[in-house]
């Protein structure tokens, strides 16, 4: 009897100790292991109020009708938001406590045809946008540009060496140097209390972006700069003035006058772009494809700080700046060659550490493109490649893909 | 022990769940960048003289010169001049002192030796990868007589150009082309042969009949050209060695001009004029067996053959003007390559099979210019009153052309196939037709 209930007991008691257990540790670690996700942030937007007032006498100036009365109300529309851009005929009256808090607007520009657009009601750190003096009638479509015809031919110039960014020719007394350095004179001016040793001036080699071929070089242009701008297209239709008040919801209903849809939407675009702008800017690890595992120039470290994009340029130019494959055959030029190579602590690369990984190309070709990257890992690293301290565990180890691809083949 | 297997077995299956972890932990370690904006600019070389290991007195410096032109002569390299070197180069043997040379930013250096005894001539180089602080191959050595000093240099920078670039190279060729003097109501023309460079120029005919269009076989051992010598233009073929002279499918009352070789060289492409019409057709040498290959209305001429000789490239104005089509090498339906703007003409195989040459003008400009074999990614190289004529040259790197100013004589000039490095080549007196020979034996 006593076993049975017992066993009666145990098990009920199996079943409420579970549950209590299930509880407990539901309250214990519940936030931690299971988390939720932190509610949406609730979406703040300014909202204006509009006073009689100010309302009449927008409805008056939307009207068409001028009027130069101040309004009788005299408290300051602090919150009215005036139409952001004046009509030039309109011609509303802006409130003395609003203009004597805003900075006196700058004139328009020459009011000869048409009269100089009036001030405007503005909020208190708005400012008043003159209005420029159209030219001519604003086009409705984009508009064709004219242009000068001539035979000067505007191309790269031709030079000995192609590189991303094309450097003018050296002065003749300017020796040749990848870094850039000003001339120091021997003899310091009289003030200066410390006299300088003196450093030769130096400039980077002729180059040009492109290969340059004579037929190129003698090709005519087509077009030559513009001879004028473009003619502004005409700004959109304004709502009716007088039917926009009842077709408009109130001010108080702009935070929620968007449709969830339309919400939920936006706010998508929003965190896809916030995600991707500081994905960009730290790199952080985000969840993608296995298949975009190696995406060129987004490899991660696992073991130090990320670097940024700019500290990833700098290194990645560094090296392109010795990356030459003018000698290479056009099938060594068209390899893609991934090499790894380890880093020291003085941001030199250990020579013996620098191995090919992997190649598209023959043999031959591979070979020919490996040295090639070789050379501009160890040329351009001989004076230490720019590099933080403080990530030296990201940049230790490094996995570099030599892809010129077929551009100047 | 039960419970002990267990455990082990335990231990073995998280020991396999976590390799790959950590595995892909160590690869992701590395920081991985992609890199794609090169610089095209010429490497920086170092070339001391060769020493002079006995008897080569100033044929060992002559021959650094030869070598160092042919680098520097094609664009690709740039020699850094003597007075910046740090080590001289006293012993063949000596240790390379690398950091002197990284110091004046010599990218490679080549050292070497010669020796002459008893009329033969032993070049050795060494060519050094400076800052991977090594050789770059091994050291190689050269012998040939006094007399072909010139080919030894172009065989030792033939051998540096390959290893530095991994495509063979092509100094140790020659050009056959012909040689025009006198006025212009009365030129004469002659063929004549010289090194690529334009050393060592002999005459290959007299002036007795103008001669037109010479072409090496694959060999380098004989010569097609065409001659006036019956008073019409035939086509002749010429051995190197003895100068001897033979006609080739001679039939009466026709013209035959613009002969090719075959890649075998047992096969002879040319245009056969008959009765107004001119057609492309093929020759057998060794059997005299003639194969017209297209029959059209049209004018149809300069037949080259692909690598593989499986088709030819030829122009024809079936369209209405002149335009490139390819064949099948035994004839068929020719597909036209060619699209753009302006007239093409005298398409040449490159001997890598990836590109076609050819002659183009277009509002009245010439060009010398290349295209895919389908006719795709056509580039224009050259732009001048008169370019026309492309050959290439062995290892299909360079093309050599003739350009002539309004007014002005005749010359051969040489375009990398990018488009730079335009040089003019050197010779004896006005030049046309270039042909370039295929690598010396």
């Amino acid at each position: 009897m006593l076993r049975a209930w017992l066993g009666r007991v145990d098990r009920s008691v199996w079943i409420s100790g579970s549950g209590h257990l299930v509880v407990i540790l539901w309250v214990l670690f519940g936030d931690v292991l299971f988390s939720p996700p932190p509610p949406p942030e609730p979406e703040v937007m300014s909202v204006d109020t509009l006073t009689e007032a100010e309302f009449a006498a927008l409805e008056a100036a939307s009207g068409g009708q001028e009027s130069t009365e101040e309004p009788q109300d005299s408290a300051p529309p602090a919150s009215v938001r005036p139409p952001e851009r004046p009509e030039p005929p309109a011609a509303e009256p802006p409130p003395e406590q609003v203009a004597e808090q805003t900075p006196p607007p700058e004139p328009a520009p020459e009011p000869e045809v048409e009269p100089q657009p009036e001030e405007v009601p503005v909020a208190e750190t708005a400012q008043p946008e003159p209005v420029p003096e159209p030219v001519a009638p604003p086009a409705e479509q984009e508009q064709p540009v004219a242009v000068i015809p001539s035979s000067v031919v505007p191309r790269p110039r031709p030079a000995q060496r192609v590189a991303p960014t094309p450097e003018d020719a050296p002065e003749e007394d300017v020796p040749e140097a990848e870094q850039v350095q000003e001339r120091v004179a021997e003899e310091a001016p009289p003030e200066a209390p410390v006299v300088e040793q003196e450093q030769e001036a130096t400039a980077p080699p002729e180059a040009t972006t492109e290969v340059v071929t004579e037929a190129t070089e003698t090709q005519e242009a087509p077009q030559l700069a513009p001879t004028a701008s473009k003619r502004p297209r005409s700004r959109p239709a304004r709502p009716d003035p007088v039917a926009k008040p009842a077709e408009q919801p109130k001010p108080s209903q702009t935070a929620t006058a968007q449709s969830p849809s339309q919400s939920q939407s936006d706010r998508a675009a929003t965190d896809a772009a916030l995600a991707e702008a500081l994905g960009e800017a730290t790199e952080t690890p985000a969840p993608k494809p296995a298949n975009q595992n190696s995406a060129p120039g987004r490899g991660l470290a696992a073991n130090g700080p990320p670097m940024s994009s700019g500290e990833k340029d700098a290194l990645r130019v560094a090296v392109e700046r010795c990356w030459n494959v003018g000698s290479l055959s056009t099938e060594a030029q068209r390899a893609i060659v991934t090499v790894h190579v380890t880093i020291g602590a003085d941001k030199k690369p250990v020579a013996t550490s620098i191995e090919l990984a992997s190649s598209t190309a023959s043999d031959a070709a591979t070979r020919q493109a490996f040295e090639a990257a070789r050379r501009a890992i160890l040329r351009c690293g001989s004076q230490g490649f720019p590099l933080p301290d403080e990530k030296y565990e990201t940049w230790r180890e490094l996995e570099l893909i030599f892809d010129k691809g077929r551009v100047g083949l | 022990m039960s419970r002990l297997r267990q455990f082990f077995t335990a231990v073995a299956a998280v020991a396999a769940l976590a390799a790959p972890a950590m595995v892909a932990t160590k690869a992701e370690a590395r920081l991985t960048l992609n890199l794609g904006n090169p610089v095209v600019e010429p490497m920086p070389f170092a070339l001391p003289t060769f020493v002079d290991e006995g008897g080569a007195g100033d044929l060992a410096a002559k021959i650094s010169q030869v070598v160092a032109a042919d680098l520097a002569g094609t664009g690709l390299f740039e020699q850094i001049p003597s007075t910046a070197y740090i080590q001289q180069i006293t012993s063949f043997g000596a240790p390379v002192s690398y950091p002197d040379w990284q110091a004046i930013n010599a990218q490679a250096l080549v050292t070497g030796a010669v020796q002459t005894s008893g009329g033969q001539v032993v070049v050795k180089f060494r060519l050094h990868d400076v800052f991977a602080n090594g050789e770059m191959g091994e050291g190689l050595q050269f012998v040939g007589t006094t007399d072909s000093w010139r080919r030894m240099a172009h065989k030792v920078a033939d051998a540096v150009y390959s290893r530095i670039t991994g495509e063979t190279g092509y100094f140790d060729s020659r050009v056959v082309y012909v040689s025009e003097s006198g006025p212009k109501n009365q030129r004469q023309k002659r063929l004549a042969v010289m090194d690529y460079d334009g050393a060592n120029t002999s005459f290959l005919t007299d002036s007795a009949s103008i001669v037109l269009a010479p072409r090496f076989s694959p060999t380098g051992d004989r010569i097609l050209f065409t001659s006036y010598s019956s008073g019409f233009p035939q086509i002749y073929l010429m051995d190197v060695g003895s100068l001897a002279i033979r006609g080739l499918g001679e039939q009466p009352g026709t013209m035959t001009f613009a002969p090719r070789f075959s890649p075998d060289g047992r096969t002879v492409v040319f245009s056969l004029e008959r009765g107004g019409n001119t057609d492309i057709y093929s020759l057998d040498i060794g059997s005299g067996q003639l194969s017209q290959l297209t029959n059209s209305p049209a004018i149809e001429t300069a037949p080259s053959f692909s690598p593989d000789g499986s088709q030819i490239v030829f122009e024809s104005d079936r369209s209405g003007n002149q335009q490139i089509y390819i064949m099948p090498a035994r004839g068929g339906e020719p597909t036209r390559i060619s699209g753009g703007a302006g007239r093409y003409g005298t398409p040449v195989w490159s001997p890598r099979g990836d590109y076609i040459a050819f002659t183009k003008q277009n509002q009245g400009r010439f060009h010398i210019g290349v295209m895919l074999t389908d006719g795709t990614e056509e580039k224009l190289l050259t732009a001048s009153y008169l370019d026309e004529g492309p050959t290439w040259s062995p290892n299909g790197r360079v093309i050599m052309f003739t350009r002539q100013d309004a007014g002005g004589e005749p010359a051969l000039y040489s375009v990398d196939v990018s488009g730079r490095n335009l040089r003019k080549v050197a010779t004896t007196g006005a030049a046309s037709d270039p042909a370039w020979s295929p690598l010396l034996p």
